[in-house]
């Protein structure tokens, strides 16, 4: 693992041998490791290991918050919504507590009761098969033209 | 030969349905607003340019404009800042991302009736949740719809909820075509995190975003559902837009023309904006260098 594995473009450059097999080893997760470890693991002045193992903890710390607050920002209404859903009638105004046990379904059965609900979801599966059948039709006829147009001009259409 | 003749068909055939539809009904809104009408059945009369004359004459017009060009400038900054950070943080490795990931696109799946009723519901200044937390830090019920900057301030709110996920499926799959070694050979450099973030990623969505500001723009620009479901475009028209000012004067003062009118001039206005725009940024492949 000496100078063997460097680069051909940087074996004129004098750096250190360890440096840079360390550096340019494959990294299955290349992606994330590049952004995530520059911030002071490696080769960070400090050194220290637990330090790093701190500063380590820290960022996976971090990240798990911001997606935990990411989860909660995009779901809670969602949950807001069927948990008013299941929320008795004589409740609604009064409680907003964020669990409620037994669920209610009474709401439920008076949609169903009251009104056409079988209807509606036929009506909106209609009006979305048709729409995709035609825009995918008008797509799928215009691709013929693009290939011919690039296989006849050698231009993109 | 042959072949020619059918690639003819199926191209014709495809322009004359998209013409159908896309070009009867604009050509037949633009022609309805020379004419004065109360509804679609009623005798209509020829009056010219006067629909547009008394437009331009309405400062309620001009208000419109500066509204919409607000709230979806206000929108489209948030959609895009807060859609980009949310695709940097789920495309890291971590336990649960695909679960999370799902339900960060929970939000666009929703109907738009939906998400707007139950923001409505957890505002309400009577029975709200957010009523009843502020009261139990000692603060009492505020109107959000009845403050011209709060109303504002909830369409806007509720378009960023709704649409930033289209944003972060857009980001997530142009983050997986930068190639990882420009990241590696960026980590060599020493360069930080922020600078690879603006030298790399940034350029990398260049093309993904352009075509997404695009949307989002025409999109938010011609937003009617949230704004006429949240407000009707009160308090007393601050909130009005374009599409609402349209619905209002066509279907609520049954002015067909002067409502077709200001759907022309609000086609009109953004078509040229997006003419600028594609001239600025063009979405071509070839003429993109990274």
């Amino acid at each position: 693992m000496k100078s063997g594995t460097t680069p051909r473009l940087l074996r004129h450059i004098s750096i250190p041998d360890s440096f840079l097999v360390r550096e340019l080893e494959p990294r299955p997760e290349a992606n994330r490791a590049a952004t995530s470890r520059s911030l002071g693991g490696e080769h960070s002045p400090l050194g220290a290991g637990w330090l790093k193992s701190l500063m380590r903890g820290i960022r996976r710390l971090g990240l798990y918050l911001t997606a935990a607050v990411i989860f909660v920002y995009s779901f809670f209404p969602v949950y807001w919504m069927v948990l008013s859903s299941v929320r008795a009638p004589e409740k609604l105004f009064l409680d907003t507590s964020l669990i409620h046990w037994p669920p209610d379904f009474s709401a439920y059965k008076t949609l169903l009761q009251l009104t056409d609900y079988p209807s509606h979801f036929v009506n909106s599966l209609i009006v979305a098969s048709v729409n995709i059948v035609q825009e995918g039709s008008i797509m799928i006829a215009s691709d013929p033209f693009r290939i011919y147009c690039a296989a006849n001009y050698g231009a993109k259409a | 030969m042959n072949q020619d003749w059918r690639v003819a068909a199926l191209f014709f055939a495809s322009v004359l349905t998209l013409g159908v539809i896309v070009g009867g009904p604009l050509i037949y809104s633009i022609g309805l607003s020379f004419y004065a009408s109360e509804s679609f059945v009623s005798p209509s009369r020829w009056v010219g340019l006067a629909n547009y004359v008394e437009l331009l004459a309405d400062p309620l017009f001009w208000k419109a404009i500066g509204n919409g060009l607000l709230i979806s400038g206000v929108a489209i900054v948030l959609q895009v800042s807060l859609g980009i950070s949310i695709a940097l943080v789920l495309n890291q490795q971590f336990f649960g991302r695909s679960l999370v990931r799902a339900v960060a696109v929970l939000p666009y799946l929703l109907p738009t009736v939906v998400a707007c009723l139950v923001v409505q519901w957890m505002l309400d200044p009577n029975y709200g949740l957010l009523k009843s937390v502020l009261s139990s830090f000692g603060i009492g019920m505020f109107d959000w719809g009845g403050n011209p900057a709060t109303a504002m301030g909830v369409i806007v709110m509720v378009s960023v909820w709704i649409w930033t996920p289209f944003v972060v499926t857009c980001v997530l799959a142009g983050l997986q075509g930068i190639p990882a070694q420009l990241y590696e050979a960026a980590h060599v450099d020493g360069a930080s995190p922020w600078k690879q973030f603006w030298h790399i990623t940034l350029p990398g969505l260049r093309s993904v975003m352009i075509v997404v500001i695009l949307l989002r723009g025409i999109w938010m620009f011609n937003k009617f559902d949230v704004i006429w479901l949240l407000t009707k475009g009160g308090p007393l028209d601050e909130t009005e837009t374009l599409p609402t000012l349209a619905f209002r004067r066509a279907f609520v003062e049954f002015n067909l023309g002067g409502g077709a009118a200001v759907a022309t001039m609000s086609f009109l206005l953004l078509a040229m904006v997006m003419l600028v725009y594609l001239r600025l940024f063009p979405i071509d492949e070839t003429r993109q260098g990274r």
